[in-house]
């Protein structure tokens, strides 16, 4: 076993312990915990068994089975975060329609206490 | 900024604070004006949104939108609106003079804007990023952006192009009061990619 697989298979299974504790603590619904667990648990089988894979570098046209996961690697990054990227947008769309919401309705009424830990936004200022 | 200004009409003061810490909408409101206060900071273009809205809610024909910073001269204001008013235009924009007030870095950035402008939507404005802007309602549905930082300059100039709007350019003065806080380096880069996503998209 190389070194490169014992540092893959300690990081799956660290993750898969985090993943499960995240679960516990209702940080990940069941969904998410199955696909992250798939994640991991692929991670582990692929650093477990690389023998397996080289059926698959031939069709592939991959030389290396280390350049056929790191491909893999960054496809499911790029689709992460695409993802994640969305779902931020939707997010930031809704948190500004709430805030707005709010503004217009509370016109003329008494001021509310602020939020301590406010964040800025870019472009919070004035115009260049 | 006074209660009536000469020339115009019936007159409302909007002023949005955009999630501040300090006493803006307390202050606003001890002097007449109203105050729309964003709970968190969403950015300048959200701000600038919010106060549209409220201003057409409000039955507002012509709305002016200003840097709350007091680089404007509300002093400027009829004469800025006088082409919207006299229906020459439906976007009035301000042109900054360029004095050596003005730190060269914004002048090398503006200027830069304005060229990167007119080379991707073929329109010669002169300040593609002056914040005191004016139109009328029926103008607002076409140039209603979507930005919430400090894009929505850009965006409200393509959308106006886009949607064949006049848009008049009236020289402004401005007062850099101290040290800019306002838009960075990145700032501009951001606003160029902006403008680039802007001018190719349909």
């Amino acid at each position: 076993m190389t070194g490169i697989q014992l540092v893959t298979i300690a990081v799956a299974l660290l993750m898969l312990f985090i993943t499960y504790t995240a679960l516990r603590r209702h940080e990940l619904r069941t969904y998410e915990f199955a696909i992250w667990s798939l994640i991991w648990l692929g991670l582990l089988f692929v650093s477990l068994f690389p023998d397996l894979l080289r059926g698959v570098i031939g069709p592939l046209h991959v030389i290396r089975l280390l350049d056929l996961v790191t491909i893999v690697g960054l496809l499911v990054i790029g689709v992460l975060v695409f993802s994640l990227n969305r779902v931020l947008r939707r997010l930031e769309d809704r948190v500004a329609t709430i805030v707005r919401r709010l503004a217009l309705d509370s016109r003329g009424e008494p001021v509310e206490p602020r939020p301590a830990d406010r964040e800025d936004r870019p472009g919070g200022g004035t115009s260049p | 900024m006074p209660r009536q200004l000469d020339g115009i009409g019936e007159q409302v003061v909007i002023v949005v604070d955009d999630g501040s810490t300090d006493q803006t909408s307390e202050v606003v409101r001890a002097h007449g004006a109203q105050a729309i206060r964003h709970l968190v900071n969403l950015g300048k273009g959200a701000a600038l949104t919010t106060g549209c809205l409220a201003a057409l809610d409000m039955g507002c024909d012509v709305i002016a939108v200003m840097d709350a910073d007091g680089q404007h001269e509300a002093r400027d204001l009829p004469r800025f609106l006088d082409p919207i008013r006299r229906q020459q235009a439906d976007l009035s924009i301000g042109v900054r003079r360029l004095t050596r007030q003005m730190p060269p870095a914004m002048r090398l950035g503006n200027w830069g804007l304005s060229t990167a402008f007119r080379l991707l939507v073929g329109m010669r404005i002169s300040d593609t990023q002056c914040g005191l802007r004016a139109f009328s309602a029926a103008a607002y549905p076409i140039i209603r952006w979507q930005a919430a930082d400090y894009s929505v300059e850009t965006e409200m100039l393509i959308r106006a192009a886009r949607g064949h709007l006049r848009i008049a350019q009236v020289e402004i003065d401005v007062v850099y009061h101290d040290r800019y806080k306002g838009t960075t380096i990145g700032d501009g880069v951001k606003i160029f990619g902006d403008m680039l996503r802007l001018a190719v998209s349909r």
